[in-house]
């Protein structure tokens, strides 16, 4: 018996024989996926980790009936195993965008080794994305990831789902937005955002929507309000509150003064004018929102956001009363006591 | 007498792979209601249940079943997650071998290891649940109350017999308090790891999976440090897996190397006939309910005179 349990012993020593060497693996960073001539295109950015390389990465490419179909002919195209643990990003083409996405769902996240946590982003010009020349050690893919980060928690009017976010939505019937990327041949650099109904690339989403939406989904730290005066919003809180009959938005925050022309030198009455003008921009931003997901595509989730709370009520979410509860404090000024000239140069 | 912590294994093996998904699937956003009526359904039962049931027969046949169980859990997991490539029947032959070797040791070194691993387990179980409370959104769990009467049975129905079975087929019945000790705690870590689940995945995301409770470990992130850490945290449902086909082995009381092998053989092909299907898998998560309905009741029917 001991020797039988040795032998065996032995056999567990001997590893994985199913091994695949890490020289085979090629970790891809993103995923662009377009139709051509009916067939679905798929090209994946493979990370270049060889010695003497003079790029970041490099492009290999199939085609299929199916976007499965398409993945699997790369194999053509390579001799070693795709690796996704380490996808940053998927680019979809806008015009199958406008067709339907709904292809992508069912594979991704079936797959074990796929991180649903890549951005997924849509564009015009793919033909200049899968020709742009990294350098090395650079990715589109990881480049992007970046930028998106940055610019979501810092700015807040960029705006494209995650993977797993796209999927959240998509199992309860809510609309979303992707962001658009596109390329000088030069640069990379992030676009417009779009509003995705039932699958299928509707259109553009305005600067408001944007704010709004990332304020909804908490991703970001602060955002900027633009005009005659330019503010960071910083240090928010935000609630929604359903009832029967209204939704109410509950926001307050801080702001600090990036640059103004109005007299807030050391008059109460200036700064309480000016948390006034922001409360008005930022009420603005809000109706426009709820504008466009009311009647246009409800990329704030309204509906199932009132579905939530009222599960067994029929009401059409164009009936209800949408209200906004601000509170806003300007608590930075900057280094200026007073304005010191016109930042508009007029 | 030393406190035993085998039935704190055995009373969470089932949920993985196969109970959580289910009960979920059958009470919805109303999964706490069911897993708190199935606990205090659960309570009674071991309160009010003769403290020598089972007879040597139907011992066997549950120490038998729950093997197959145990090894299916563990290498139907394993060939899902991480092993795709490795033939189902090397991993239920290791798991099988491993737990084979653990089961002949003397009770008092086993039931020692049970105590630590319990402890190991246990710790690992806490720190992953920690990590995911800052993912929570309290606004997946609604909406409330949103399923049918039916489904808050049925779903209780299933934490009962998915926690119990294993619990008074596989262990000693004579000690209450330790068989209602590692019931509590096993019946908390089903309900924190269900209601995690449901707040940090959202209800419609949690339906879609097979193995929600594994998704919810891939989900563990501590800034940009740590993470892709799931690895080490399911090494809890490996315990419970391993811990409980030692379980099912030595209740069947195997004496002489002809019994051994013949149940080893038996055992190994069950398992692979079973688990290497995905139709015969679909059979076995789909009427489970009823198998360990039989066995809870074969066992307390046929409880020892002595």
């Amino acid at each position: 018996m001991k020797i039988i349990i040795l032998l065996i012993s032995c056999l567990m020593l001997s590893g994985c024989y199913d091994y695949v060497e890490l020289n085979n693996i090629k970790i891809v960073s993103t995923m662009f996926v377009e139709k051509d001539n009916d067939k679905f295109k798929v090209s994946f950015e493979i990370l270049d980790t060889g010695k003497e390389k003079n790029q970041g990465s490099f492009i290999i490419t199939g085609y299929g009936d199916t976007m499965m179909e398409a993945i699997d002919d790369t194999g053509h195209d390579s001799s070693f195993k795709p690796h996704f643990s380490h996808m940053n990003a998927v680019v979809l083409d806008s015009d199958l965008s406008k067709d339907g996405i709904d292809f992508l769902y069912d594979s991704l996240v079936r797959n074990i080794e796929i991180r649903k946590d890549f951005y997924v982003y849509v564009t015009d010009d793919m033909e200049g994305l899968l020709k742009y020349k990294t350098n090395p050690d650079e990715s589109i893919g990881n480049y992007l990831k970046k930028m998106t980060d940055y610019n979501i928690k810092k700015y807040g009017k960029y705006f494209t789902y995650k993977f797993r976010d796209i999927i959240y939505d998509y199992l309860r019937d809510v609309d979303f937005i992707l962001g658009e990327v596109k390329t000088d041949g030069e640069n990379i650099s992030l676009g417009k955002s779009y509003s995705i109904k039932n699958n299928h690339l509707v259109n553009e989403v305005s600067d408001e929507v944007v704010i709004v939406k990332n304020i909804m989904m908490g991703q970001n730290k602060s955002f900027h309000l633009d005009g005659d005066d330019t503010f960071e919003i910083h240090q928010y809180d935000f609630k929604i509150d359903i009832k029967k009959d209204a939704i109410q938005f509950k926001f307050n925050g801080n702001a600090r003064i990036l640059g103004s022309d109005k007299n807030n030198a050391y008059s109460k009455d200036d700064i309480e004018k000016l948390e006034k003008d922001i409360k008005n921009k930022l009420t603005k931003i809000f109706e426009d929102a709820v504008i466009y997901s009311i009647s246009e595509v409800d990329v704030l989730g309204l509906e199932n956001y009132y579905y939530l709370y009222y599960p067994k009520e029929k009401v059409n979410i164009e009936d209800l009363e949408y209200k906004l509860v601000l509170d806003i404090n300007i608590n930075e000024k900057g280094m200026l006591i007073d304005s010191i000239g016109d930042k508009n140069g007029k | 007498m030393e406190s035993d912590r085998q039935g704190y294994f055995n009373s969470r093996i089932l949920f993985w792979g196969f109970g959580i998904s289910l009960l979920l699937n059958k009470s919805n956003t109303n999964f706490w209601i069911s897993i708190l009526v199935g606990f205090v359904f659960g309570l009674i039962t071991l309160l009010l249940v003769p403290k020598n049931i089972g007879s040597s027969f139907s011992r066997r046949v549950s120490g038998f079943v729950f093997t197959i169980l145990g090894l299916i859990v563990l290498s139907y997991m394993s060939s899902t997650l991480y092993l795709k490539e490795t033939p189902l029947f090397i991993l239920a032959l290791f798991a099988l071998v491993g737990a084979f070797i653990i089961s002949g040791v003397r009770d008092k070194s086993y039931f020692r290891t049970v105590s630590l691993l319990f402890i190991v387990s246990i710790f690992m179980y806490i720190v992953s649940r920690l990590f995911l409370i800052k993912d929570a959104n309290p606004i997946n769990i609604l909406p409330l109350f949103n399923s049918s009467f039916k489904g808050v049975l049925y779903g209780s129905l299933i934490f009962y017999l998915y926690s119990i079975t294993p619990l008074l087929c596989l262990n000693d019945t004579s000690d209450k308090v330790n068989l209602v000790t590692n019931y509590i705690i096993a019946s908390i870590s089903i309900l924190v790891t269900s209601t995690l689940v449901v707040l940090v995945l959202g209800m419609k995301e949690a339906l879609i999976y097979r193995y929600p409770e594994y998704v919810l470990l891939k989900r563990i992130k501590f800034f940009d440090f740590f993470s892709n850490v799931d690895n080490i945290f399911l090494l809890v449902m490996i315990l419970d897996s391993i811990i409980t086909i030692t379980s099912g082995i030595r209740s069947m009381k195997l004496s002489g190397n002809l019994s051994k092998s013949i149940v080893f053989i038996t055992t190994l092909f069950s398992t692979v006939f079973l688990a290497n299907d995905a139709g015969t898998m679909a059979l076995v998560y789909n009427y489970l309910p009823f198998i360990l309905a039989f066995l809870l009741l074969f066992n307390i029917l046929s409880y020892n005179k002595k």
